[in-house]
């Protein structure tokens, strides 16, 4: 051993690595963005408004792509039944980030209730993926580098805050119409094989329960109404593993929770994602469904939530409906 | 290979090679290395790893069939008497060599050919009855090309020719064979290697020597960041203006064909730093690929600096052969006593020559576009050689000094021009869009798309340029070094401790920090991992 430590080559490496760690560690925190409303990639910004959101106060947390931040609007159900919900979401959002989001919001948020997007289950994410965003997650370093581009004076001496939130908490608004084309025989392949669910997305799964449980939320997770890309070799898949993970399922392409989508008024772009006023539909049977089987408080007379009421006349505002 | 692949294959699969075959018995290190390349091959390509099992079992098999031939006729020439049953036991034993390698092509190239172009022959034919009117149609089908298929079996091929001119014997340890062939850095892009050169060194397990770890591991950092801050980063400006051509103008283009010259020499360089180095680690010492080719004067030594083993492969195996068969070597005799010294045994060297660029060409793929590569690259070796004469005459006659320098640099900067429009050939997604993309460069010359902003849109912006441009500064004045006989990492090697490690932090940041991945960008897949 003695023999190791006064070997020069060791020494050397030693230094070179402790020297390589302090690198690092300087410029993580000069790259690391100093406000949560900084933009690392598209979308990023409305997800991580949730850290801006004062403590344990969001009772819901979504997680999942484009399809779920199209289509649930946490301001009418705040409307409805008084739930405070946050949708973490990122345009195509990897399972893999969905844990990482997930992680983030229940160190500042104790939600009752984790709602997660059924189509990024299906994203197809390899192994090396997997380890590359855990890694990105560790070494932060990896996660930010890019912002050399965008580098200011406040960057070597602030210190990074989460001092803004969405007022939509994490919902994209649009009124626009693009129809969709006739799909005759969408969803009616009842004899699809269940469509397969990689390793990793399993693995993913597991990691959302294993944090679910150690704040106590239920985990639920939604199939939001999809002309695009939903199937029923999908559906049957979702049911199977939904049932052998003992996971809450809610399919709004099928059965009773069909939203009765119109996909020549409800949707933005041709079926791939719902306007609102699509997400209307879906965002009262979310409500209903929330409503009857979770035990969610009502916070609308409880003055700690008054900025959820600006929130909301904000909302009003932007959306051109009367106060009811 | 993808580029995650790439990044598995760095950060992990080598570190974790490194410490187990450090920690391995050395008899055993050649099996771990084996187990490695198979490992690498199943973890990239799955099932496909049964054609790289199978091909190598093919060539065993027939390099011992030929070891047979070789030795029934060392036997049989001890108990001959005389030259005439001699020369006749050496004529047999050459007929037989010969049926067996031309077993071993049909074999070995005919399934190359089989996975890779029966699709596009079979495409093209059934087009060419169809407008000829020929009322046949041929079955066309589709197959998975296996991972480097194009790379070990010219290096199998080789091994198999060198064994029938008895430049090397038949090894009988099929370990050796096999991991020869499927060597985890060469089976992806090269080099191709020659039997001689590693298939030993590769096999003795050589101890991990800390200096070879060092300058091991600074290749292949180097390589890394040829890879990610160059080639990933002009990838989507790269991608978006081949692709959407007709809505570009000529300037536009012209930035596209010269990103992409730069982009496929940093990402093919930077591949063989890292197979190199990496070889290196483990003490064994494969050929160079690359030898600074931006400074060649002229296309025939361009060849001979990039890519060097392909074209050493096809030098040796394909146009010594064809020059030195009878046919060609009587056209030389005819043609030299009709032509002159010069032009007589051009004629023969062209037809050779024309051979090796169509296999050139297709081996970088199935299609017209690497047809007319090779092609463009004939046509331009041969205009070379055809008015060498004429142009050695005309410099002459105008004053200008050959070995000057102004004139050289007149002859890099032509080279390079010319090599430019080969790869947007060589790039383009077809021969059509190749042809319209050379016209609009020169018709629709407009800087328009600077000004408006376009240019910033499509994924490169003035800080990746302003960055690419000192790197690649950076490069060149390390080019320029090893062009005068330097070596930039035996220099860093002599420099203080403090040099070197702050040699080593510019390389983890420059990857780390100002690496092109994540949002923003789309790395690019190994290039020649295709072939």
């Amino acid at each position: 051993m003695t023999k190791i430590l006064t070997n020069k080559i060791f020494q050397r490496a030693v230094v070179f690595a402790i020297g390589l760690a302090l690198l690092f560690i300087g410029l993580t925190r000069l790259l690391v963005p100093k406000t949560n409303s900084t933009e690392l990639a598209l979308g990023t910004k409305f997800a991580n408004g949730i850290l801006g959101e004062p403590e344990n106060t969001i009772d819901v947390v979504m997680l999942g792509n484009s399809r779920i931040y199209t289509a649930i609007c946490p301001m009418d159900l705040w409307d409805k039944h008084g739930i405070t919900s946050y949708i973490c979401g990122t345009p195509g959002q990897a399972v893999s980030d969905s844990v990482l989001f997930l992680e983030k919001a229940c160190k500042i948020q104790k939600p009752k209730l984790v709602i997660l997007g059924a189509d990024n289950i299906f994203d197809g994410m390899g192994i090396s993926t997997y380890y590359f965003s855990k890694l990105k997650d560790k070494v932060r370093i990896f996660q930010y580098h890019n912002r050399w581009k965008s580098l200011g004076w406040e960057d070597f001496y602030k210190k990074p805050t989460n001092d803004w939130t969405d007022t939509n908490k994490g919902f994209n608004y649009s009124t626009f119409v693009s129809a969709a084309p006739e799909k005759p025989n969408f969803m009616k392949d009842k004899g699809a094989p269940p469509k397969e669910i990689s390793y990793v997305s399993l693995r993913c799964l597991k990691d959302i329960q294993a944090i679910c449980a150690s704040v106590g939320a239920k985990l639920l997770i939604v199939s939001t109404p999809n002309w695009t890309s939903w199937s029923v070799a999908k559906n049957r898949a979702m049911e199977i593993m939904c049932r052998d993970f003992k996971i809450d399922f809610v399919d709004m392409n099928l059965g009773q929770y069909d939203a009765k989508i119109n996909w020549q008024t409800d949707t933005k772009d041709k079926g791939d994602h719902l306007n609102y006023a699509g997400a209307t539909k879906v965002t009262d049977i979310i409500a209903e469904y929330l409503h009857k089987n979770y035990e969610l408080p009502d916070h609308r007379k409880d003055s700690k939530f008054d900025a959820w009421h600006k929130a909301y006349e904000s909302h009003l505002v932007m959306t051109n409906k009367k106060p009811r | 290979m993808t580029s995650h692949n790439f990044v598995v294959f760095v950060g992990a699969f080598l570190p974790a090679l490194v410490l187990i075959y450090g920690l391995c018995p050395q008899k055993h290190r050649g099996k771990i290395m084996l187990l490695a390349g198979y490992g690498l091959y199943f973890m990239i390509d799955g099932k496909l790893i049964v054609y790289a099992v199978l091909s190598t079992l093919s060539v065993y098999g027939i390099s011992q069939a030929m070891a047979y031939v070789l030795w029934q006729r060392d036997t049989e020439l001890m108990e001959a008497d005389g030259k005439a049953e001699k020369k006749a036991i050496r004529a047999k034993t050459k007929k037989k060599l010969r049926l067996i390698m031309a077993f071993a092509i049909l074999l070995h190239i005919g399934l190359l050919f089989v996975l890779k172009y029966s699709a596009f022959f079979g495409e093209n034919l059934n087009r060419l009855f169809r407008v000829t009117g020929v009322g046949v149609s041929l079955p066309v089908k589709y197959f998975a090309l296996p991972l480097g298929i194009s790379f070990y079996t010219l290096q199998a091929v080789a091994y198999l020719f060198d064994i029938q001119r008895e430049k090397v014997k038949a090894d009988r340890n099929i370990g050796r064979v096999a991991l020869f062939l499927s060597f985890f850095g060469s089976f992806i892009e090269g080099p191709i290697s020659r039997y001689e050169d590693t298939a030993e060194d590769l096999w003795a397990g050589h101890p991990l020597e800390f200096e070879s770890l060092r300058r091991g591991g600074v290749r292949v950092l180097i390589g890394i960041v040829k890879r990610y801050v160059i080639a990933n980063r002009f990838n989507m400006f790269i991608s978006t203006v081949f692709t959407s051509y007709a809505a570009f103008d000529g300037v536009m283009i012209a930035l596209a064909m010269l990103l992409f010259t730069i982009q496929l020499y940093m990402d093919f360089s930077g591949m063989m730093d890292v197979v190199i180095g990496a070889a290196s680690i483990f003490g064994v010492k494969l050929k160079e690929n690359f030898r600074q080719p931006f400074f060649s004067k002229s296309i025939t030594e361009f060849w001979t600096r990039w890519h060097i083993s392909l074209g050493a492969f096809f030098r040796d195996y394909v146009f010594y052969p064809l020059t030195m068969s009878k046919p060609l070597k009587n056209l030389t005799t005819k043609a030299r006593r009709l032509l002159g010294s010069h032009y007589g045994p051009l004629m023969s060297a062209t037809l050779a020559l024309f051979v090796v660029w169509v296999l050139n060409g297709l081996w970088h793929g199935a299609g017209f576009q690497y047809l007319a590569f090779g092609m463009f690259h004939f046509v331009l070796i041969t205009l070379g050689s055809l008015f060498a004469p004429l142009s050695r005459k005309a410099v002459d006659h105008l004053g200008i000094v050959r070995e000057g320098r102004l004139y050289s640099v007149f002859c890099v900067v032509r080279t390079f021009f010319l090599v430019n429009i080969g790869e947007l050939i060589f790039r383009a997604i077809g021969f059509r869009a190749a042809l319209s993309m050379i016209k609009r460069m020169f018709t629709q010359f407009s800087t328009t798309r600077f000004a408006d902003g376009t240019f910033t849109a499509l994924g490169i912006d003035y800080y990746d340029l302003l960055l690419s441009a000192v790197v690649l500064f950076v490069f060149f004045i390390a080019s320029v070094y090893k062009e005068r006989g330097g070596d930039p990492i035996d220099w860093l090697m002599q420099r203080r401790t403090s040099v070197r490690f702050a040699a080593y932090y510019v390389l983890i940041i420059l990857i780390v920090v100002f690496g092109a991945y994540g949002y923003g960008y789309v790395a690019v897949d190994p290039i020649y991992a295709n072939f």
